[in-house]
């Protein structure tokens, strides 16, 4: 608060630019985008294959981009587990996911999860066969990570809007995973 | 923090504290004032860096800044402090720039793509090593990679070299190179993983 007072005072930045951009952070970037990549992708084969090769373009056929939304799409199978961190600050696809969560800027996250993910995923609840290979992605340059999970059994026949509310947050960071309905 | 030993389990239910807004606006005041910055943060010294939590970071790094480029004068925020804590009735001080809005709306909604790299020196599936080094600078080069041999995977694209001067020269390609968990860390009691990072091309070798 204290902060903002002392900018805003002296007319270093204004309050209506405050608004906008938190607003933007809060509610126009967030894992309801990140759902609806995941459902429509699971549903439409030749958008997963855009979304897999050229993760921007894809998104923007929804409407969905902004800062810290250069992404690469990562995609888990039934032989590759996919998840992501940033061991040196917090960088996290803003556009698809929001903010991150506390656990994600953390420092026991941070740095564990390049050194032991199986003992990480199994914190979060997730139990991975052996011979499932895990992918850590360390995102440390401009290059932000999206995980794009594996559709679960029974949920054939789903609609877009159904299968997006089976995703979560952490489902497309990799430290879940999408549960059967 | 990469590989760091003795922070615990991870709090996989934790909630943030300033919830409804104030973290988030806290983020963007000190973003749009030109207060925050990767280098800023790192620079915050170890000891104050872990018993700071991740939004003081933010507000830590921001101050610093703000009052050695001369935007805010040192006593500034304890003054407004203050002001708070002795009349919690304070209003808030409100200034508008509706002009400016649609510039920043385009800056905030907009995703910049890397540019292409120029000439990359290593091509996709060459063997490179992290070199060994011990900047004091900012880098974006995490201590455990550093020495260990890899394969690059991909070439995302290009960026300045964190922490060196703004200039073409430190215009660098950008390659996603990918690690066995053995090479890093030996054999372990979980099965071999792959780790991916992306490292700037001065921060590799040809083994």
């Amino acid at each position: 608060m204290a902060l903002e007072a002392a900018l805003v005072d002296k007319g270093v930045i204004t309050t209506d630019a405050i608004d906008l951009f938190t607003d933007a952070m809060e509610h126009r970037f967030g894992p309801h985008h990140g759902a609806r990549v995941v459902a429509k992708a699971w549903i439409d084969a030749e958008f997963k294959q855009r979304l897999l090769d050229d993760g921007n373009a894809a998104v923007a056929e929804l409407g969905i981009g902004g800062l810290e939304g250069n992404i690469r799409v990562v995609e888990n199978t039934g032989d590759t587990h996919n998840m992501v961190v940033c061991t040196l600050c917090s960088c996290y696809p803003w556009p698809l996911l929001g903010l991150p969560p506390i656990w994600y800027k953390s420092f026991a996250y941070r740095s564990r999860a390049v050194a032991e993910p199986r003992a990480v995923l199994g914190e979060f609840g997730v139990d991975l066969d052996d011979d499932v290979r895990v992918r850590v992605w360390d995102s440390s340059s401009e290059v932000r990570y999206f995980v794009l999970p594996e559709r679960p059994p029974g949920t054939e026949g789903m609609t877009e809007d159904e299968l997006a509310a089976l995703i979560d947050r952490n489902a497309m960071i990799g430290t879940g995973l999408v549960a059967a309905p | 923090m990469g590989g760091m030993t003795g922070f615990g389990p991870i709090d996989v239910d934790a909630v943030e504290s300033g919830h409804e807004g104030w973290e988030a606006r806290n983020q963007v005041v000190a973003l749009l004032s030109g207060g925050m910055s990767r280098a800023g943060i790192e620079e915050i010294p170890p000891a104050e860096y872990l018993n700071a939590a991740y939004a003081e970071r933010w507000l830590i790094c921001a101050e610093r800044r703000l009052v050695d480029n001369g935007v805010l004068a040192a006593d500034d925020l304890a003054t407004w402090v203050e002001r708070f804590e002795t009349a919690p009735d304070t209003e808030m001080p409100r200034r508008e720039s509706p002009e400016a809005l649609a510039d920043l709306e385009r800056m905030v909604m907009t995703t910049t793509p890397m540019p292409e790299p120029p000439s990359p020196r290593f091509a996709l599936g060459d063997r490179v090593r992290v070199k060994r080094m011990h900047p004091e600078e900012h880098n974006r080069c995490p201590r455990y990679v550093r020495g260990v041999i890899g394969d690059v995977q991909r070439i995302p694209g290009a960026d300045h070299r964190p922490g060196a001067p703004r200039t073409p020269e430190m215009f660098e390609p950008v390659y996603t190179v990918k690690f066995d968990s053995i090479d890093l860390w030996g054999q372990q009691d979980e099965p071999a993983f792959d780790l991916f990072i992306d490292l700037w091309q001065s921060y590799l070798e040809a083994p």
